[in-house]
């Protein structure tokens, strides 16, 4: 996303090479971040964070539209329109940043393990939301980094395993995995 | 390590043969003399802000402070010279150590004690200029030339200069011992690298952090007493900011923040770029703030840090 | 209360607005660039002397000196930004502060000089013709209460930007999380230049204000710096909304100091207030240290 350079080779979107692009010009072309880290602005409401994550000129037309849809998927967030983003929990702030992130209208969402540090109970609504976001809203790409195999797998289509900076499996996933070549490359057997 | 000895013994050397080699030379003496008392005021600065990180923009008033209280003391016979001079010295001490325990208790980051200490400048040269009655304002007061006793056989400037060149031997002599030889020292070292890390290890930051600052503004405060008595004239603009906290703080950078020969070398070159840069007159001070512009842009880490590199790289 | 009351006050609010618009300057800079700009009130100097140059040597009208002057305090400010700080942005944290300081306090040391030695006489008397009136005796500058009212529309139109438009909800995005506002698309370069030529701009009027009230001259550049300064500490050096709070409350409280107990001894009662509030409430009287 900019923020960060490579040691080696190059990222493509699309056709579009972006290694090395200032992150505005990766935000504008499509491509948006959510952290583990969540990188909010603590003194902005929850309303506000979402509408600075329409900052880009293309997502601005229609930051009424996807303001609803996050506040939908993640009703949490539309009971605390109002709050400080410094004082909600680590679930709720967790929320907050896939929901800023939704707003800048991509085609590519980065999820960088949104589960990280958060009680099984938080992370189930995440994954529901993220599930109902998918249900209501298509024509864009999820790429989702994640440590808890099961939830991944349950949304997720297409899986790969990185090993010691490789990749050592891709492949469609569907349905159980438990038994499939999958878990068999997962658990290094 | 023993390079740095070696050096520091060189330069102990220099400081007590130089005057009286050239003792011929018209106004060289006076330089000296003003050179070894910013010395001092930098060391002050460099115990305060190199080894402790605790930025104090006050030893210029600290030091005025203390001239002042040994001026009124001696213009008005109040007590004798020395009784008069431990007198400023121990009220700095105080005030220093004071101000250190509440920035410490308070855990104030380094800019808001910087911002403090300003204030107490603020306050200093405010409180002066106000109470004229008893400080003379603006234009201050003069005193005698004191008795210095048994360093009568020595011209006046000599004499100031070898006080306080003695003060800085002993002083950087036992310091320099206590950094590196010592346990108390090894502490000073673990602070230096990672006060967090060396608070998780049992070393009492806030005691080594509040007796530094109590000793460096003793430091001060016994300079600035013997600079007022050695200017004989005691007023505002010889203790101002600009005065000395800029010139001790240009001297630690220019030197090298803690170093032991960061503040005899700075001062020593500050002395003599003030000489050569005599004859521009009021452009003087456009020019200092070019000068310490292109050092922080280029050496931040002091010329002594800078020789070390470079000079001791050729020693391997 | 009577009239010389309600004068006091007038001039304190005056005074506080002219403060609250340097400090505010300060305090944007500071929670975007944690830079503590030291060189704010020189060049806010440096605008007035242009102007006052321009309008009296030059000839120039009052209103082109005043806009030149503000451009040239703009043009200090941009080159803050770009020159004298780019050693600074390659630090973080702590360092960044320390150098900031050093490096913004050495370009008002050079600043200060060239313009004490070039320019000695220039200062800078803005006479509005707009009458005195009487009040029961109490003679008005209805000059004050212009300058009392033009400065508040500009903290008035300031905050509002701040609060509702897309750059002022930008700039305040990057004083409280820098990698959030990549991350959502700010371009964290040039919204620093922004908030420089904000910061300038505010301190530009702050300057030309200050000169309806009282004359500006070339050596009080510091002064300005040290005032700021003081309200951005009580004000809580990152919070907008406090300094402003902050700058009016010392405007009127300073003013009425003066009148009680002389001016050194109110200013040394006003630093009495920051040094306690540095040890009290470090972060100001807005208190968050998010």
């Amino acid at each position: 996303m900019g923020i960060l350079k490579p040691y080696r080779g190059e990222i493509f979107f699309g056709s579009k090479r972006i290694d090395g692009q200032p992150t505005e010009k990766i935000v504008m072309e499509g491509v948006s971040l959510s952290l583990a880290e969540k990188e909010l602005f603590p003194q902005m409401t929850v309303r506000e964070n979402l509408i600075l994550g329409a900052f880009n000129k293309r997502a601005r037309k229609k930051l009424e539209e996807n303001l609803e849809l996050v506040l939908d998927i993640f009703p949490r967030l539309r009971e605390r329109q109002n709050q400080k983003a410094g004082t909600m929990s680590g679930g709720e702030q967790q929320m907050l940043a896939i929901g800023r992130a939704l707003m800048a209208d991509a085609k590519l969402l980065l999820l960088d393990e949104p589960s990280t540090g958060l009680a099984p109970i938080m992370v189930r609504a995440i994954y529901n939301g993220l599930k109902r976001l998918i249900e209501l809203r298509q024509g864009f790409s999820i790429l989702l980094v994640e440590q808890r195999v099961k939830d991944a797998t349950e949304f997720a289509r297409r899986g790969y395993i990185i090993a010691n900076g490789r990749i050592v499996f891709e492949g469609d996933i569907a349905g159980d995995v438990r038994s499939s070549e999958f878990m068999h490359r997962y658990l290094g057997v | 390590m023993r390079v740095r000895l070696l050096a520091l013994f060189i330069v102990w050397a220099l400081h007590i043969v130089l005057p009286l080699a050239l003792q011929g030379v018209p106004y060289a003496v006076f330089i000296l003399t003003q050179m070894v008392f910013f010395t001092a005021f930098a060391f002050s600065f460099n115990f305060l802000f190199g080894f402790t990180r605790q930025l104090y923009l006050c030893i210029g008033a600290f030091a005025g402070i203390s001239a002042y209280v040994t001026g009124i003391a001696v213009r008005d016979g109040l007590t004798g010279v020395l009784e008069a001079v431990v007198l400023g010295t121990l009220l700095t001490t105080a005030l220093g150590w004071i101000v250190s325990v509440l920035s410490v208790r308070r855990r104030l980051v380094v800019i808001f004690t910087g911002i403090f200490t300003l204030a107490i400048t603020l306050v200093f040269n405010n409180m002066v200029v106000g109470l004229v009655s008893i400080t003379g304002g603006e234009t201050g007061f003069r005193i005698r030339l004191a008795d210095l006793g048994p360093l009568e056989v020595l011209p006046k400037n000599l004499r100031f200069y070898y006080v306080v060149t003695a003060v800085l031997i002993v002083l950087t002599a036992i310091s320099y011992h206590m950094v590196y030889r010592t346990k108390v020292g090894y502490a000073y070292r673990c602070i230096m690298d990672d006060e967090f890390s060396a608070e998780l290890v049992g070393i009492n930051v806030s005691r080594v952090k509040t007796l530094t600052a109590a000793f460096s503004s003793g430091l001060a405060g016994l300079t600035g007493a013997l600079y007022g008595l050695f200017n004989q004239l005691i007023s505002p603009s010889y203790y101002s900011f600009t005065a000395i906290d800029l010139p001790s703080q240009i001297i630690v950078i220019l030197g090298g923040r803690a170093t032991f020969l960061g503040p005899f070398i700075g001062s020593a070159i500050i002395a003599a770029v003030n000489e050569a840069l005599r004859f521009l007159g009021p452009f003087t001070q456009v020019v200092y703030g070019l000068i310490l512009l292109l050092l922080l842009a280029f050496f931040r880490n002091g010329l002594v840090d800078f020789i070390r590199r470079r000079v001791v790289g050729w020693f391997y | 209360m009577d009239v010389s009351g309600l004068l006091f006050i007038l001039d304190g609010v005056v005074l506080g607005a002219i403060l609250s618009l340097i400090a505010v300057g300060l305090t944007l800079i500071y929670g975007l660039a944690d830079v503590l700009n030291l060189s704010h009130g020189e060049i806010l100097v440096a605008g007035t002397v242009a102007a006052s140059v321009l309008l009296q040597y030059i000839g120039l009208p009052l209103f082109l000196s005043l806009a030149a002057g503000v451009l040239v305090t703009i043009g200090a400010g941009v080159f803050i930004e770009k020159v004298v700080l780019r050693p600074v942005y390659t630090l973080e944290g702590d360092e960044r502060v320390l150098l900031g300081l050093y490096m913004t306090l050495a370009f008002s040391i050079l600043l200060h000089g060239i313009l004490i030695t070039t320019f000695p006489t220039a200062y800078l008397t803005v006479n509005l013709p707009t009458p005195t009136i009487e009040l029961n005796g109490i003679r008005v500058r209805t000059a004050q209460i212009f300058a009392g009212a033009f400065s508040s529309v500009i903290l008035a139109i300031l905050f509002l930007f701040l609060k509702r438009s897309w750059t002022g909800m930008a700039i305040r995005s990057l004083t409280q999380n820098e990698v959030g506002a990549l991350l959502v698309g700010i371009n964290v370069k040039r919204y620093r230049l922004l908030v420089f030529v904000l910061g300038s701009l505010l301190v530009a009027l702050a300057g030309i204000i200050r000169s309806i009230v009282a004359t500006v001259g070339p050596e009080n550049g510091f002064e300005f710096t040290i005032l700021a300064l003081l309200v951005c500490v009580v004000g809580g050096i990152r919070s907008v909304y406090g300094t402003i709070v902050a700058g009016l409350m010392i405007g009127v409280v300073y003013s009425f100091l003066v009148y009680l107990i002389g001016t050194y001894l109110a200013y040394v009662a006003l630093l009495a207030v920051v040094m306690v509030t540095l040890l009290v409430r470090p972060y100001g009287i807005v208190g968050e240290k998010l």
